[in-house]
């Protein structure tokens, strides 16, 4: 059950509504107010795969130039 | 660029918050805060730093800092642990390198920790099997092997070996067992970048630091892809990118890869084409008078080798050559030249002719040239494996220097050389404490009389203890240990710590696979999990990795970076550098005289404040301490006479690293430097010196310029093997995967490795997207799936495939040619056909 904060490092050149909207659209996503091109959100998914995913569809969006890790919260594995 | 300011989805309020949404809320409050100090820093000058943040409250969740384990970019991560449990991960804001970011693989560095299949007892190889033996047979075991193969003992250390075990190993075979038969990995990734250093400056080690990032107008990248192997520079790269600065990226190399999406000049060459470029970047300076005179008559010498011991050009040079050899020094020295000299040699590499050596167009050549040719611009070079994995590796580090040096492009913030290197403690470890097999701590050598006798003062053993021969380079000691004993395989015995040589030699089938097959030869190897290497063992002993212990590291820009242990290791696992130091008091027990220092004590006596002998080499007296400060503290003065001061070890506990030199500028207060060999900033330069490169070869402050000619690749493609192989890394998979193929996310995004092939090639052979083929080279061959339009694709002519992947070990294809200086061998020049299989899935032949 990973918890991650993330920030999206923005394009420059990219409209950002698109993005934004989506990002609230997202089931798994909780956005904060961005600071500048910078958007703070978390990341609370079921599992290791759907972690994945998540990262992944917010790395194929066109408006994402990088994304940074803040945290990452997983105490499901084995110690 | 602006945001609209309209309502988001922004956190609920959370008047009873369950333990999920409390850990949800530190997860927004860390991401808001980095956003928020990330947007400051990227206003505020270096002195003028944002406010630090506290680490993130989580309920029970006690936080504590540590660089990452993975690349050599050394970003700080705090470590969340809970009930013996690391269970989250932040970007650490308090560091300098990172600032609080984190790439994919930082973010799943917990997890490497909670691999199934932890190595947690030791294992002896009996018929054929590894069977669970006890800790005390396994010591006992190590050391009598290793007091039976004398000199046939080799000892092979990491780039993430931490300081302190490298300086315990490095002790243990010079000082006390004669035997400089050691050597690291990193000899494998950045050996060309030491003897780069060297004949350049006389000393290792990068100058600037990696501030320049922040402080370029212009950035090279000499065959380096930051942005899957560097992560976060590259991310402070493209932030300032996405602020609208304008950063000239240069991209050169033989592939398109994420890296080139964001420059703004790819010189897309063939391989080996490096040489040539440089060289077209000087012959234009000089002939259109473009050299900084003023840099150049204050601080720069010429230099040329004729190469007795290496290549040498078969076309031009050959008088030249001769002329130079008749003057006597050649090697890693080479012979002083004069301008005029250097000027006639580089006259031959006009940029027609360097064009057609690297396939660059001649604008694209005359282009990157301008940029060094105008004064104004601060540029910063990058490069890594993709120059120092080449024959011709050290001559390409001089050559990147030359440029900048030539045109005076050196010693600004954003304008100098940045080597970078793969490992987070290549620099720490291999390069400071000098674990290879003919160095000493330190910046000393093994056979230097004076750097021998000052060693064996230090260690107080008696005169002569260290041999002065150096010992095995890596290729060599594998060499020697996978030949048969009755041809002359003169090593019976190799303990390999915290690396993966089974997979990650070149040639492997030659160097290291047959080793398994000989039984008067014995494989100890100390790991986390199991790898290709455990799979030869004869001993394996289990290993406590990153936070399970305590350690001490330096990154690539000179910072010394330390962390303490903060959970147990899994069942029998153990330190590496309580491994070493048990098993020399085994061999100290069983009567080795080396293990005595003059006193006859054990070399590795450590006293309480009583001048009782602690018993360290009993885990639970390790375990319950933290040796690490004293074997750091017992290095640390060795730094001193090449000007590598580390900072003391207390200082390191309450710093997120330090750059050496740290001097103490009054008592109790210390300070790093940023840019060596400049008045502003390094403490060594005299007043008003402007630049000192203080440990110069020459004797005189000055830096060498060198001539380095072209050399045409030990393989060629030909007929029967068209093409050029690289091989190398990817984002989600760190080297040879043993960690980060355990992290199920990044296992699944990359599961397995690939032939990366130009589209037109694949279309000439009629072969398609995700087909399986076959990769033939000299060596042998490999059926593998071919990735086309990927995330990255090589020019025509090249394909890739990376390491990472066990079950497809690439590296019993690549050839074992190494530099004649720096002996790194070249895995990125491999002639290799293609072939179509006659069932494309690959189920048949
Ligand atoms: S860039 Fe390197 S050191 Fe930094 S988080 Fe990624 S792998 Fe770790």
């Amino acid at each position: 059950m990973p918890v991650s904060g993330l920030v999206l490092l923005l394009h420059p050149d990219q409209p950002l509504s698109p993005l934004l909207d989506a990002l609230e659209r997202h089931p798994d996503l909780m956005i904060a107010e961005p600071v500048e091109r910078r958007v703070p959100l978390v990341a609370d998914t079921r599992d290791a795969q759907h972690d994945k995913e998540v990262w992944g569809w917010l790395r194929a969006r066109p408006e994402v130039l990088d994304v940074a890790v803040a945290l990452i919260h997983d105490d499901s594995r084995n110690a | 660029m602006t945001i609209d300011s309209k309502p988001l989805n922004a956190f609920p309020a959370l008047p009873e918050m369950d333990r999920r949404e409390v850990v949800r809320f530190a997860a927004l409050t860390a991401a808001t805060g980095l956003a928020g100090s990330l947007a400051a820093s990227a206003s505020a000058q270096q002195t003028d730093a944002p406010p630090r943040p506290e680490a993130p409250e989580i309920d029970g969740v006690e936080w504590n800092k540590a660089p990452c384990r993975f690349c050599g970019t050394g970003c700080h991560v705090m470590v969340g642990v809970k009930g013996n449990k690391v269970v989250a991960i932040a970007g650490d804001r308090e560091a300098d390198v990172n600032k609080g970011l984190l790439c994919v693989k930082g973010y799943h560095v917990g997890s490497i920790l909670y691999g199934a299949d932890r190595l947690t007892e030791p294992m002896l190889r009996k018929n054929g099997k590894l069977e669970k033996i006890s800790w005390e047979e396994a010591v006992d075991i190590a050391a009598r092997k290793v007091m039976d193969a004398g000199q046939g003992f080799g000892l092979y250390l990491s780039g993430q070996s931490t300081i302190p075990e490298g300086y315990i190993g490095q002790k243990l075979m010079k000082a006390g067992l004669s035997n400089n038969h050691i050597d690291a990995n990193a000899r494998l990734c950045m050996a060309s970048a030491v003897t780069g250093f060297i004949s350049t400056y006389g000393v290792d080690e990068p100058a600037s630091c990696f501030d320049d990032l922040e402080n370029c107008d212009v950035l090279i990248l000499w065959g380096n892809n930051p942005a899957e192997m560097h992560p976060v520079l590259w991310s402070r790269v493209i932030d300032r990118v996405a602020r609208g600065e304008k950063v000239k990226i240069i991209d050169i190399g033989t592939r398109r890869t994420r890296t080139t999406e964001h420059a703004d000049m790819h010189l897309s060459m063939q391989a080996n084409g490096d040489l040539a470029i440089a060289n077209a970047i000087l012959h234009i300076l000089v002939k259109e008078g473009k050299v900084n005179e003023e840099f150049v008559s204050k601080h720069c010498s010429f230099r040329a080798s004729h190469n007795a011991e290496g290549l040498s050009h078969p076309l031009v040079h050959d008088e030249f050559t001769a002329r130079l050899a008749e003057r006597g020094a050649g090697g890693l020295k080479g012979t002083a030249i004069d301008r005029k000299d250097f000027e006639e040699l580089i006259d031959y590499y006009t940029p027609e002719r360097c064009s057609e050596m690297s396939e660059v167009p001649v604008e694209q050549l005359r282009e990157l040239a301008a940029l060094f040719a105008d004064p104004t611009l601060r540029i910063t070079s990058l490069w890594c494996m993709g120059v120092n994995q080449h024959t011709a590796g050290t001559a390409m580090n001089n050559m990147i220097h030359n440029v900048h040096l030539i045109s005076g492009h050196w010693g600004r913030p954003g304008d100098g050389p940045q080597s970078l290197t793969g490992q987070p403690s290549a620099c720490g470890t291999v390069r400071e404490v000098g674990t290879l097999a003919h160095a000493l701590p330190g910046g000393r050598l093994v056979a230097n009389d004076g750097h021998r006798a000052d060693c064996e003062a230090r260690w107080n053993v008696p005169a002569g203890r260290i041999a002065s021969k150096p010992g095995y380079h890596t290729v060599k000691m594998f060499e020697q240990f996978s030949k048969p004993t009755s041809e002359g395989g003169d090593i019976s015995a190799v303990w390999v710590q915290v690396t993966n040589p089974g997979q990650s030699l070149p040639n492997t089938k030659k160097l290291i696979n047959g080793v398994k097959a000989q039984s008067d030869k014995f494989l100890i190897v100390s790991e986390v999990y199991p790898t290709a290497t455990t799979e030869l063992a004869d001993l394996v002993l289990p290993a406590a990795m990153w936070v399970e212990k305590d350690g001490v590291v330096g990154n690539s820009e000179r910072r010394t970076q330390q962390w303490f242990r903060m959970v147990d290791p899994p069942g029998q696992a153990r330190d590496d550098a309580w491994q070493l130091i048990a098993v020399s008091r085994r061999l100290f027990e069983l009567g080795h005289a080396g293990l005595r220092d003059k006193d006859g004590n054990w070399l590795f006596q450590q006293l309480d404040e009583n001048g009782q002998e602690i018993e360290i080499w009993k885990w639970d007296v390790w375990k319950a301490n933290h040796f690490d400060r004293n074997f750091f503290e017992e290095y640390r003065p060795f730094t001193v006479l090449k000007h590598k001061n580390v900072a003391p070890y207390d200082l390191l506990v309450e710093k997120r690293g330090m750059r050496w030199p740290v001097v103490e500028t009054s008592p109790g207060e210390y300070r790093e430097t940023r840019w060596r060999f400049v008045e502003e900033d390094d403490p060594f330069v005299g007043e008003g010196a402007r630049f000192a490169f203080y440990h110069s070869t020459s004797g005189d402050d000055r830096a060498q310029i060198w001539f380095r000619p072209w050399e045409p690749s030990q393989e060629t493609c030909e007929d029967e093997f068209p093409l050029m192989m690289s091989t190398g890394r990817v984002l989600e998979h760190w080297h040879t995967g043993t960690m980060t193929r355990r992290v199920p996310e990044l296992a699944r995004a990359m599961p397995g490795t690939y032939l990366e092939m130009n589209r037109k090639d694949a279309a000439d052979r009629g072969i398609s997207n995700g087909e399986m083929v076959r990769v033939v080279t000299k060596r042998g061959s490999m059926k593998l799936p071919v990735w086309l339009g990927g995330r990255a694709e090589p020019r025509r002519g090249h394909v890739f495939v990376p390491f990472f992947d066990e079950a497809q070990p690439i590296n019993e294809l690549t050839l074992d040619a190494i530099d004649p200086y720096s002996k790194q061998p070249d895995y990125k020049k491999s002639a290799v056909r293609v072939e179509r299989l006659a069932d494309p899935k690959g189920g048949t032949q």
